[in-house]
């Protein structure tokens, strides 16, 4: 028996057209929907304040997002040093596996963990961190369990490849 | 160290791990191609980096990804090439009107739904540059892929082709995947112009180059295929165009704005379905694609997939929704279209199932996502496992809703050789004969139809011939291919059919001609399910194993749950005189009914049941022995010489008597040293030097009597006959 008839097709077209009129209806309504603002990225921390064993290095955080669910990591790099600018923050690498997870609420964002990654300090340390985001600056306090009070700090996002990527094809 | 070598060790551990990883699936009875996405998975950070980070990130270091990337980007154009060469519009044969209609509504529920669930997973999952449409576009389309590549491999390896479920599955899934396709093709432009507004120049510029390839670019391959012909041969200079011409069309559809894997689906699409030149290309092809390239691309998905961002229970809670969406979407939507198709209950589930099927084309499409930041790295992951759990589940799913013996029931090409016609006898003895190489078995079918002979009850000899597709994704292992091969052996086993004497015995000779991807399960399976009385398979010298039932034969023996026997062949054609060496255990036992059958069919054989005593053994047979003798027709005992001599050693007293006789048939028992142990050493020392050929017997049900109708038709008239057995 032949499918390709008119009670088939009326099946289909009314089908389809279900499809279509639900995306639509979808879509109109999702765009009314408020997704985080994107905050991926990794961030160079200027910091006053900062325990001893950390003043000779800059402190780096990768934020990783995936909406409203932060990971990232916290790093020391030698300030004379120009990093490499490689991974953007979309690319998880085994090399900077997050230690740090939290959330984005009410704009601002908080990342609690451990981190064993400063070798000048000691081998592990729990970090708080809590931030506004600004555009591309993070305005925020940093609790680091060896340093006594909560230390105030910002920081400036760099440009990831995919943002350059971006800019050179619009 | 410099980043090529890196690289290369990378491509070690990769492509070590992915064979290792895919064998174990493969014996989970799942398709390779999980076990290689599970193995690039696990050098991600979801293990590897949890278990040994230091390790990890030195065998990875985040300077070689771009390199990887390359790499992978490499294998996937080729990869796409090939599943666009395989597409033949042959697959489209089977009930195209109902295909089309259930194809597309089971893309249309699971798009439908998820672009539902895109309103609960957009504000929590994605961000603000990602534009709503984008992202409930790609989510729907990644919920509705069924992949065809893996689902095509499924079906060959069930053995499913010739049925209607697998015409109309496999029907299905191409019209599903060209659809698919262009439904991400469509995500991908309005995710690169973030509007559905933007996205119509890259759309109708689409559209121009697929009307391109399908009329100028069809017409200019054609051109190649009429040079092939001409030549006989895919030479490396036509080899060279076809490249570059895969190459130019991934590129062509990058700058139009959709993905470079569309052009070389296109053009792989777009050839010419020339049988010889298709099979020479997807071989020269795909060795090297899928040896090396994929498991690349497998490695860096894994490397992009880290199960443990999901962290939260409520990601898990997020994780099971879109796996529900998922599997619900597909399974709902095929099941419901092909129910209005007037498809029965049975058949429409099992299709919703197969049409489950995701595979490595939701992976494609997953990166591609990512890689435009469409999907979060979550998001990422949860559709990963999705993509794995509908894979993983498909195989057993469809073992559970129709079961192997009911699609066969569905057979639409009837394999002619097993067709019995209905007002013919049904045979109530079986021989199941594995023949691996048709032209060098032929005198295991001559010693198969003679056990079987025409004078017993109804008997059938099925030699089996399984042609084991070791690969996933090797162009043979395709349905066409694949039955192109059945047909092929088909033909070389008539041809040794056709040479059997005496000419009546080729009628009871019935071919079973299957794809397997493990022939000892494969064979203990048809032997149950044909109702196989005796496994009668070929001796060869096994190639990691010195014992003579070591091997293939070992595998068998061990797994199949009927009686087994193995023929040695030393090359005799005559079979007229019979030796059975016998010391009273039930192996022996079935070596003298396998004997007794020979000579009942043949009336110039001759039997000679040896028992080998030492000095202070007692010399008398049992009385089960007796009884059987007893029972037997006249002109069988006639032929029956028994005889007992006294010896140390029984073992070269067989081989001396083994000299005179044709064949020689034993029980796999310690007294003729040869034997199965499951620890220590294997013995068979009788097989070594037996001069006749030998067939070596093990009784696995002691309730099969391979002499049931000889005793039981001669029942009434034993009384009155003497026996000439007085030892």
């Amino acid at each position: 028996m032949s499918h390709f008839n008119f009670k088939s097709f009326t099946f289909y077209g009314l089908a389809i057209g279900f499809v279509v009129l639900l995306f639509k209806v979808v879509t109109t309504y999702g765009h009314n929907l408020k997704a985080p603002p994107p905050i991926q990225g990794r961030y160079r921390i200027t910091a006053q304040n900062l325990p001893k064993c950390l003043e000779s290095d800059e402190l780096l955080l990768t934020v990783q997002q995936s909406g409203i669910y932060l990971n990232g990591s916290l790093l020391t790099a030698d300030k004379n040093v120009e990093l490499s600018n490689v991974t953007s923050a979309s690319q998880t690498s085994v090399q900077e596996k997050p230690s740090l997870f939290g959330l984005w609420q009410n704009q601002q964002f908080t990342l609690s963990g451990t981190t064993n990654k400063f070798s000048s300090c000691e081998r592990k340390i729990n970090v708080r961190i809590q931030a506004f985001v600004k555009g591309e600056t993070l305005n925020g306090k940093m609790t680091l369990t060896s340093a006594a009070q909560p230390i105030k700090f910002t920081a400036e996002r760099e440009a990831t490849e995919r943002d350059k990527e971006k800019s050179s094809s619009h | 160290m410099h980043a090529v070598i890196q690289v290369l060790i990378e491509v070690l551990i990769v492509i070590g791990l992915s064979r290792l990883v895919g064998l174990g699936f493969r014996w989970l009875k799942q398709p390779l191609v999980i076990g290689e996405i599970v193995a690039g998975i696990m050098l991600g950070p979801s293990l590897l980096g949890l278990v040994a980070p230091d390790l990890a990130a030195s065998l990875f270091p985040v300077e070689t990804e771009p390199y990887l990337f390359v790499l992978s980007q490499v294998g996937l154009i080729f990869f796409m090439f090939l599943i666009g060469l395989e597409l033949d519009p042959k697959y489209l044969k089977g009930n195209l009107d109902i295909a089309i209609l259930t194809s597309h509504v089971s893309i249309l529920t699971p798009f439908s739904l998820g672009s539902l669930l895109a309103l609960l997973l957009y504000p929590l999952l994605s961000n603000a540059s990602v534009s709503f449409t984008a992202f409930a576009l790609f989510l729907g389309a990644a919920m509705s892929i069924t992949a065809f590549p893996v689902l095509a491999r499924i079906i060959t390896e069930n053995n499913l082709q010739g049925t209607r479920l697998g015409t109309l599955a496999l029907t299905c899934a191409a019209v599903d995947d060209v659809t698919a396709w262009c439904l991400l093709a469509l995500a991908i432009a309005v995710t690169r112009t973030n509007s559905m507004a933007g996205a119509v120049p890259t759309i109708l510029e689409s559209l121009l180059y697929i009307v391109f390839m399908m009329t100028v670019g069809r017409w200019l391959l054609k051109q190649l295929a009429t040079h092939y012909e001409r030549k006989g041969r895919l030479s490396q200079f036509l080899l060279a165009w076809i490249y570059m011409a895969v190459v130019a069309s991934a590129l062509i559809t990058e700058l139009i704005g959709i993905h470079l894997i569309f052009g070389a689906f296109l053009l792989g699409a777009a050839m010419p379905k020339n049988a010889g030149l298709v099979r020479e290309l997807a071989e020269k092809t795909e060795d090297f694609v899928l040896i090396f390239l994929l498991p690349v691309f497998f490695a860096y998905s894994g490397l992009r997939t880290e199960i443990g961002l999901l962290n939260r229970p409520e990601l898990w809670l997020l994780c099971l929704a879109v796996l529900a969406v998922a599997i619900i979407g597909k399974y709902v939507g095929t099941y419901l279209a092909a129910r209005v198709c007037g498809i029965d209950n049975r058949e429409a589930s099992a299709l919703g199932w197969l049409m489950n099927t995701r595979g490595l084309t939701e992976l494609i499409v997953l990166n591609i996502g990512l890689s435009l930041g469409t999907i979060s790295p979550l998001l990422f992951t949860m559709l990963v496992i999705m993509a794995l759990v509908t894979t993983f589940m498909t195989s057993p799913l469809l073992e559970w809703t129709y079961p192997k013996e009911l699609i066969r029931l569905d057979v639409i090409k009837a394999e002619p050789a097993i067709a019995i016609p209905t007002e013919a006898v049904q045979p109530t003895y079986r021989i199941l004969v594995p023949v691996a190489n048709p032209s060098t078995q032929k005198g295991l079918l001559q010693v198969a139809a003679a056990i079987a002979g025409k004078k017993l009850q109804p008997a059938i000899v099925h030699p089996l011939s399984l042609i084991e597709l070791e690969e996933d994704y090797l162009f043979q292992s395709t349905p066409l291919e694949a039955d192109r091969l059945i047909q092929q052996r088909r033909s070389r086993l008539e041809e040794v059919i056709q040479s059997l004497e005496p000419p009546e015995t080729r009628e009871l000779v019935h071919p079973i001609i299957r794809i397997s991807n493990n022939v000892a399960r494969e064979t203990a399976e048809i032997a149950k399910l044909e109702q196989a009385d005796l496994i009668l398979l070929g001796w060869h010298r096994p190639a990691f194993s010195t014992n003579r039932l070591g091997g293939r034969v070992g595998q068998i023996l061990t797994q199949a749950s009927v009686d087994v026997a193995v023929f040695v062949d030393r090359g005799r054609e005559r079979l007229e005189s019979i030796l059975v060496p016998y010391s009273a255990n039930v192996h022996d036992d079935l070596a003298l009914e396998i004997a007794v059958r020979l000579l009942v069919n043949r009336d110039f054989c001759y039997l000679n049941v040896l028992r080998v005593v030492q000095e202070s053994q007692i010399k008398d047979f049992s009385y089960e022995f007796r009884n059987v003798m007893e029972r037997l027709p006249k002109q069988v005992r006639d032929r029956i010489d028994i005889q007992v001599i006294e010896a140390t050693e029984p073992i070269p007293a067989v081989v001396q008597a083994s000299q005179t006789v044709d064949l020689t048939i034993v029980g796999t028992s310690r007294a003729w040293g040869i034997e199965r142990q499951t620890l220590g050493n294997y013995t068979d020392a009788l097989a070594i030097d037996c001069h006749s050929s030998l067939l070596i017997t093990r009784r696995y049900s002691q309730v099969t009597s391979h002499l049931a109708s000889v005793l039981e038709t001669n029942d009434s008239n034993t009384n009155d006959q003497t026996t000439k057995f007085s030892i």
